[in-house]
C-alpha cells in the first residue's frame, strides 16, 4: 500500500514538473501581455456606467453607481458617484500619477492612495485602472488545468514593486482568449485577502471588459461586492474630462 | 489586667534584643505596606480623578452599542459610533437634575491631515460646542500659541504633539492661521474633505499618550468627516441579475458553461457599443437636473448629532441616584440610550492602567507575604525560647490563659509600638517623595501613574490596614508555639 502511495506521489510530482516545463516562462510572460492588451483600451477612450452591489452579514446590501472614463494610454481615470444620493458629485481623478479624490460638499480634492477600498465596497482603487499585470508582476510557478468548463493558465505571481495593491496573486486565465476568470490576491505574509472571479466579458473593439465582477473578501465571512457594467462607450472623451476642473463644474 | 501588662512590659525590657529584633522587621514590614498600599491609591485615584476631572466626567450617555465604546471611539471598525437619539430632550432632562453640576456634548472621529496636497499626519478629534467645553473642563488645556474656539466658529485647535509632527514634516512651524486639509472616512458619509483653519496649538495639563493626540475641532466639521450629517439611505432597488448574485454561488455556477450556468455558455458576449460621441457640454450633464451636492433635508435637523453626552456631578457619591433617574427617565421615554462610567470612556488607557496596576499589586503582595513569614518565623523562635520560662511560670501556679494573654499582649505591645513607628517612616518617605515627586520615565509608568509624575500622598485604609494586618499574624503567630509550651509538663519544660 505504502509502496503505492509512494509511487502515486513521485508519478504526481513527475507530471507537475512536466506540466510546468511543457510551458516555458517566456509563454506565460505572453500571457500576461495578452491579458494586459485584451483589457486595455490603448486606441480609444472608455467610458460605462458601473454598479456596485456590496453585501456584509453586518450592514446589509449597499448600491453605489458611478460613471468610469478612462484613456488607458495616457494611465488616466475618472470615476463619478452617481449614488447614492448622500455621495453623487463624489469623484475619483487619476492624473500626472496621482489619485485625488474630490468632495463635493467642500469643493476640496485630496490626496489618496491606490491601494485603498473604493468607498465601503470590497474593490480597490486599483481595479478601476488599467491592466499592468506584466510589468507589476513576475510568473514564479504555472500550471494547465480547469476552471469550471474552461481550460486555464493557473499562475503564480510575485510583485516586482511596492506600489502595487497585492504582494502575491494565483490567476486563472482561459487560453482563448487569454482572459482572468478568477484571481486570488495575497497579502505580504501570504495570507488570502481577496478572491475575484470574472463569469462573464463583453468584447468591444478589439477588447475585453468583464461587464460582471464578484470579489469577496476573504477575511470577513459572508462580504462580497457584486460589479457589473452597462453603458460601454469606447468614442473619444474630451480632453477636459480628466481634469480637476471637469470634476469641480460638473458638480455646479 | 495590669499585672499582665506590667509583666508584658518588664519580658519586652529584659529580652531587649529580641524585642528589637522583632520590632525593627515589622517596622519595615509596616512601612513597605504603607508606601506601597499608599502608592498605588494615589496613583489609582489619581489616573481616575484626572480622567473624571478632565476628560470624562462621572457619567457619559451613549447611543445604544453592541461593542466597547469609548470617547476614542469604537472597537469594532464595521459598527459606527451611534448618535444620540432624541438629544434635545435628554439634554432637558439632564440639565433640570440638580445633581448634575456640568453636562458637555462631544462627538469623535478620525481624520488625515494634508497640507500641500501631501498627507501630513493622523488625527483623533474631538468635536466640541466651546462654550459647553470650557464650563465642564475650564483648566483642562494650555493654549500655547492662538485662541479657544469661539462659539459657532469653525476651526481645529491643534494638540502640541499633531503641531510638532506636522511641522516636522513641512519642516516649518505651524502656527495659528495656517490653513489644513482634513479627510475622514465613515460608513455613511463616504470620504469626505474639510479646510480648517488652525485657531489654536495646545497641550492638555494632565497628559497620557492617548489623550495628548487628542485635537479639539467645531462640531459642524467633525460631523461632516463622520458621516453624522448624511441621511439614512433609501431603499435599495435590484434589478433580476443583481438579486441573482446575492445568494450562495458556486464556481460550478459561474464557469459551468452550459446553459444553466448564471452566465449561459458563453464566456464572452459580443456587446452593442454605445455610439454617442460626447462632448463636453453633454457630459457637463450627467447629472441630469438634479442637484450635484444633496442638500440636508430640511425635515431632519442634524444640529442635535452628538455621539456623546458626558456629566460631571456635585457629588459624585450621587453617582448611583443619578445614574437611576437616568434610566428610568429613558425607559419611560423609549429611548435607546446606554449609560457608561469613565474607564469605559477612557477605553484602552483605563484597561492598560488596571492591568498593569494588577501586576503591581501581585509584586507588593509578594513583599508583605514575604514581610509577614518573616515576622511570624521570629515569633515563633521567639516563644519557643522561652519555654522553659513559662514552665517555671506554670510551676508556681501560672494559669494557662494568665500565659496565653501574657504572650498575647506581648505581642500587640511590639505590632502596636513598632508598627506605629513604620508607619511614622513609611508617613516620611512619603513626604519626601510627595515633595520630589517621582517622574514617569517610560509610557508604562505613565500608565500607572496616570501621568507625568506620581505625588504619592499617605493612604490612611493603607495604614489602618498595615497595622490590623500586623497584630493579627502577630497573635496568631504566636498561638502555635504557646500552645506548644503549654502542653509540655511544667518539670520537663523547666528541665528544657
Amino acid at each position: 500500500m505504502r509502496r503505492v502511495l509512494l509511487t502515486g506521489v513521485i508519478v504526481a510530482f513527475l507530471f507537475s514538473l512536466t506540466a510546468q516545463a511543457a510551458i516555458t516562462q517566456a509563454e506565460i510572460e505572453r500571457v500576461l501581455r495578452n491579458v494586459d492588451n485584451a483589457s486595455s483600451f490603448m486606441t480609444t477612450d472608455f467610458s460605462a456606467e458601473m454598479t456596485l452591489i456590496s453585501q456584509d452579514p453586518e450592514k446589509g446590501v449597499e448600491k453605489h453607481v458611478v460613471r468610469i472614463f478612462r484613456r488607458d494610454r495616457e494611465d488616466k481615470f475618472l470615476l463619478l458617484f452617481q449614488e447614492p444620493r448622500a455621495l453623487r458629485g463624489q469623484g475619483y481623478l487619476l492624473v500626472d500619477d496621482s489619485l485625488w479624490f474630490y468632495d463635493p460638499e467642500s469643493r476640496k480634492f485630496s490626496h489618496t492612495s491606490l491601494k485603498q477600498n473604493f468607498a465601503s465596497t470590497d474593490a480597490k482603487n486599483s481595479d478601476f485602472r488599467h491592466s499592468t499585470l506584466s510589468d507589476d508582476y513576475r510568473p514564479v510557478s504555472w500550471s494547465e488545468g480547469t476552471l469550471g468548463a474552461y481550460s486555464v493558465y493557473i499562475i503564480e505571481l510575485e510583485a516586482i514593486h511596492d506600489e502595487v495593491t497585492y504582494p502575491y496573486m494565483k490567476l486563472w486565465i482561459s487560453k482563448s482568449p487569454n482572459l482572468v476568470l478568477k484571481a486570488e490576491e495575497y497579502s505580504l505574509s501570504k495570507r488570502l485577502l481577496r478572491t475575484s472571479l470574472f463569469p462573464s466579458y463583453v468584447k468591444v473593439g478589439d477588447s475585453y471588459v468583464p461587464n460582471t465582477m464578484i470579489l469577496t473578501d476573504e477575511l470577513v465571512k459572508g462580504r462580497r461586492t457584486q460589479i457589473t457594467m452597462k453603458g460601454i462607450s469606447i468614442d473619444k472623451l474630451p480632453d477636459s474630462v480628466f481634469t480637476k476642473s471637469y470634476v469641480e463644474r460638473v458638480n455646479r | 489586667m495590669s499585672v499582665i501588662l506590667k509583666i508584658a512590659f518588664r519580658n519586652l525590657r529584659q529580652h531587649k534584643t529580641k524585642t528589637l529584633i522583632i520590632g525593627i522587621i515589622i517596622s519595615i514590614g509596616i512601612a513597605v505596606l504603607v508606601i506601597g498600599n499608599s502608592l498605588l491609591d494615589t496613583a489609582t485615584s489619581g489616573i481616575r480623578q484626572t480622567y473624571i476631572d478632565n476628560y470624562t466626567g462621572h457619567i457619559i450617555i451613549t447611543g445604544r452599542h453592541r461593542g466597547e465604546l469609548s470617547l476614542f471611539g469604537s472597537n469594532s471598525m464595521d459598527e459606527p459610533i451611534p448618535v444620540i437619539p432624541e438629544f434635545e430632550t435628554v439634554l432637558e432632562f439632564v440639565s433640570s437634575l440638580p445633581e448634575v453640576e456640568a453636562y458637555n456634548p462631544r462627538a469623535t472621529h478620525l481624520a488625515v491631515i494634508s497640507i500641500n496636497d501631501k498627507v501630513r499626519g493622523f488625527a483623533q478629534l474631538f468635536g466640541i460646542e466651546p462654550t459647553l467645553y470650557r464650563q465642564m473642563f475650564p483648566d483642562n488645556l494650555e493654549i500655547i500659541a492662538g485662541e479657544f474656539l469661539a462659539p459657532g466658529e469653525e476651526g481645529i485647535m491643534l494638540s502640541e504633539i499633531t503641531a510638532d509632527q506636522i511641522s516636522k514634516k513641512l519642516d516649518r512651524p505651524v502656527a495659528p492661521g495656517d490653513s489644513i486639509l482634513l479627510t475622514g472616512m465613515s460608513l455613511a458619509g463616504g470620504t469626505r474633505v474639510r479646510e480648517v483653519e488652525i485657531k489654536a496649538i495646545f497641550r492638555f495639563r494632565n497628559p497620557d499618550p492617548q489623550i495628548e493626540m487628542v485635537s479639539l475641532l467645531d462640531i459642524t466639521n467633525l460631523r461632516a468627516l463622520a458621516g453624522m450629517n448624511v441621511q439614512r439611505a433609501s431603499e435599495i432597488v435590484l434589478e433580476e441579475t443583481e438579486e441573482a448574485l446575492l445568494g450562495e454561488i458556486s464556481e460550478e455556477m459561474l464557469f459551468g458553461g452550459t446553459e444553466d450556468s448564471l452566465f449561459g455558455d458563453v464566456l464572452v458576449d459580443q456587446v452593442t457599443v454605445v455610439q454617442q460621441a460626447l462632448s463636453e457640454e453633454d457630459l457637463l450633464d450627467i447629472f441630469g437636473d438634479e442637484p450635484q451636492t444633496p442638500p440636508i433635508d430640511a425635515d431632519e435637523d442634524f444640529s442635535g448629532a452628538w455621539h456623546f453626552l458626558l456629566l460631571k456631578l456635585k457629588n459624585p457619591r450621587h453617582i448611583g441616584t443619578v445614574q437611576r433617574k437616568l434610566n428610568e427617565f429613558f425607559q419611560e421615554e423609549g429611548i435607546e440610550v446606554s449609560l457608561q462610567g469613565w474607564t469605559e470612556g477612557a477605553g484602552v488607557m483605563a484597561k492598560m492602567s488596571t492591568g498593569v496596576k494588577t501586576v503591581f499589586n501581585i509584586i507588593i503582595l509578594i513583599v508583605a507575604v514575604v514581610a509577614v513569614i518573616i515576622i511570624m518565623n521570629t515569633l515563633v523562635i521567639s516563644v519557643t525560647e522561652r519555654i522553659a520560662e513559662i514552665g517555671t511560670m506554670r510551676a508556681i501556679g501560672a494559669q494557662k490563659s494568665f500565659v496565653r494573654k501574657m504572650i498575647t499582649i506581648e505581642t500587640i505591645l511590639i505590632s502596636g509600638i513598632f508598627g506605629t513607628i513604620g508607619v511614622l517612616f513609611g508617613a516620611v518617605v512619603l513626604l519626601i517623595l510627595n515633595l520630589v515627586g517621582i517622574p514617569a520615565t517610560n509610557i508604562f509608568l505613565q500608565i500607572i501613574f496616570g501621568g507625568e509624575v506620581l505625588r504619592p500622598t499617605l493612604s490612611l485604609s493603607a495604614v489602618v490596614m498595615s497595622l490590623v494586618t500586623v497584630t493579627v499574624i502577630g497573635v496568631v503567630a504566636s498561638l502555635y508555639p504557646v500552645s506548644v509550651a503549654l502542653k509540655i509538663q511544667p518539670v520537663k519544660a523547666m528541665q528544657s
